[in-house]
């Protein structure tokens, strides 16, 4: 028997093969390779956090209420007209245009210093699958629509803080940089989850703050790495908030003044 | 059937209803609003179920179902991800050592991401969830060879977009 397709191997490793296969693969290096590098595959994936997730106790509530008759429709529905009602509200918001202004800030070299004191690499960089979907999420938005990067534009943090709490459905503060002014925030996803994110302008930069709700994937992702990497020309940085989940920024600007600019908050 | 049997036949399967829920969504909102309304769905489709040994890939098909039609009646509002850059550079070897340490995690629900839903669901419900080709095949209404197919394409796409990211970290300080 001559070495059988990928689907064959999968079938193997899911024990779903005929026993020819399977004494092919027993007999032979290389497949047994291919093999083993997918139930490697599968043990990974097995070992994600979310595979290990229990459901929440709502769940269990909803089916005990089914049985006694309960009307958990009507409430269920009720929610997801609010989460409707919301979701619209988020996909037409009330924009205020305004132009960029293309003010040098002029960022100094002791701040600077001072901030990576403070914001310093401290376990290694954020992962590469995080900080590319970050950078790729930076670049999508800046490049689309008005190319402000925002669904809402406002200098306004506490309405920026309303929208988003009111888009993602949970509380939103938006950080204020002293280094850098706001332009705007929109939804995106980081990671597969939904996370907020919020634009700035620095001089004639512009850079996104993601910031992950607690316990999603992203701030796991974010809290397991503190520091900076540098991928097609944009910086990514963590920045661990003691008082709540980390952040994320992202901008096609020097560590040093991303840093100094994280730091000004 | 009872509505007690009902809750009996299903306890069992509320963690694996809940990890596709949110496996299929983006919030954890989300997901929770698409598991109690994909419970209560099939509560009240519960005369439909023919054989109750096969309730687990009935229950995530009407799960799933629910979802489809939930995202063809909404137009998305999600930005979505594009790629960074191409790289046609050839897999890396410590591949399989990276996956053995557990420490792709983040690589590994983007790959997940970047899959083709019925790709990804197929991988999701036999690799971690342990269900039967034909389980898979039951919750996503498609023959058992589509399944294996998917699964084959899935699991190429994964190694591949794995040892990419790999390959590319290697490059970077």
């Amino acid at each position: 028997m001559s070495c059988p397709s990928d689907e064959i191997i999968g079938e193997v490793v899911d024990g779903a093969a005929d026993s020819v296969a399977m004494a092919h693969v027993e007999r032979c290096a290389s497949c047994r390779s291919r093999a083993s590098r997918l139930r490697e595959l599968d043990l990974a994936l097995q070992a994600l956090p979310l595979a290990g997730e229990a459901p929440p106790s709502s769940l269990a509530a909803m089916l005990r209420g089914l049985v006694a008759g309960d009307d958990v429709r009507s409430r269920a529905l009720g929610r997801g007209l609010e989460s409707a009602t919301k979701a619209a509200a988020a996909r037409a918001p009330h924009r205020r245009r305004h132009g960029w202004v293309r003010t040098a800030t002029g960022l100094g070299a002791v701040a600077a210093v001072a901030a990576l004191l403070v914001i310093a690499p401290v376990t290694g960089s954020p992962s590469l699958a995080l900080a590319d979907d970050a950078i790729s999420n930076h670049l999508l938005a800046l490049g689309t629509g008005d190319g402000s990067g925002c669904q809402v534009e406002s200098e306004d943090r506490w309405a920026l803080s309303a929208w988003l709490s009111d888009a993602l459905g949970h509380e939103i503060e938006v950080p204020e940089l002293a280094g850098a002014t706001l332009v705007g925030a929109r939804r995106c996803s980081l990671l597969g989850e939904e996370t907020a994110a919020v634009v700035y302008r620095s001089g004639e930069s512009a850079f996104s703050v993601y910031l992950p709700p607690k316990g999603s994937v992203a701030a796991a992702a974010c809290e397991r790495s503190t520091g900076c990497v540098e991928r097609a020309g944009q910086t990514v940085c963590v920045i661990a908030d003691p008082a709540g989940s980390p952040w994320l920024m992202v901008g096609e600007m020097p560590r040093l003044d991303l840093c100094s600019v994280a730091a000004s908050g | 059937m009872e509505p007690k049997e009902f809750a009996r036949l299903v306890e069992p399967h509320l963690g694996v209803i809940h990890r596709l829920a949110r496996r299929l969504t983006r919030t954890r909102a989300d997901a929770e609003d698409l598991a109690q309304e994909g419970l209560i769905r099939a509560f009240e489709r519960r005369s439909s179920l023919r054989d109750v040994q096969r309730i687990r890939g009935w229950l995530l098909a009407t799960l799933r179902n629910l979802h489809l039609n939930r995202l063809r009646d909404e137009k998305p509002h999600l930005l979505v991800l594009g790629d960074v850059g191409e790289t046609d550079a050839e897999p890396r070897g410590d591949l399989e050592r990276e996956l053995q340490d557990g420490v792709l995690s983040d690589e590994l629900l983007l790959g997940l991401r970047q899959l083709p839903e019925e790709q990804s669901t197929a991988l999701w419900l036999r690799a971690v969830e342990g269900l039967s080709y034909e389980e898979v095949a039951e919750s996503m209404g498609t023959p058992v060879g589509t399944v294996r197919s998917r699964l084959s394409r899935a699991r190429a796409a994964m190694i591949e977009f794995l040892s990419v990211t790999k390959l590319a970290a290697g490059g970077e300080s």
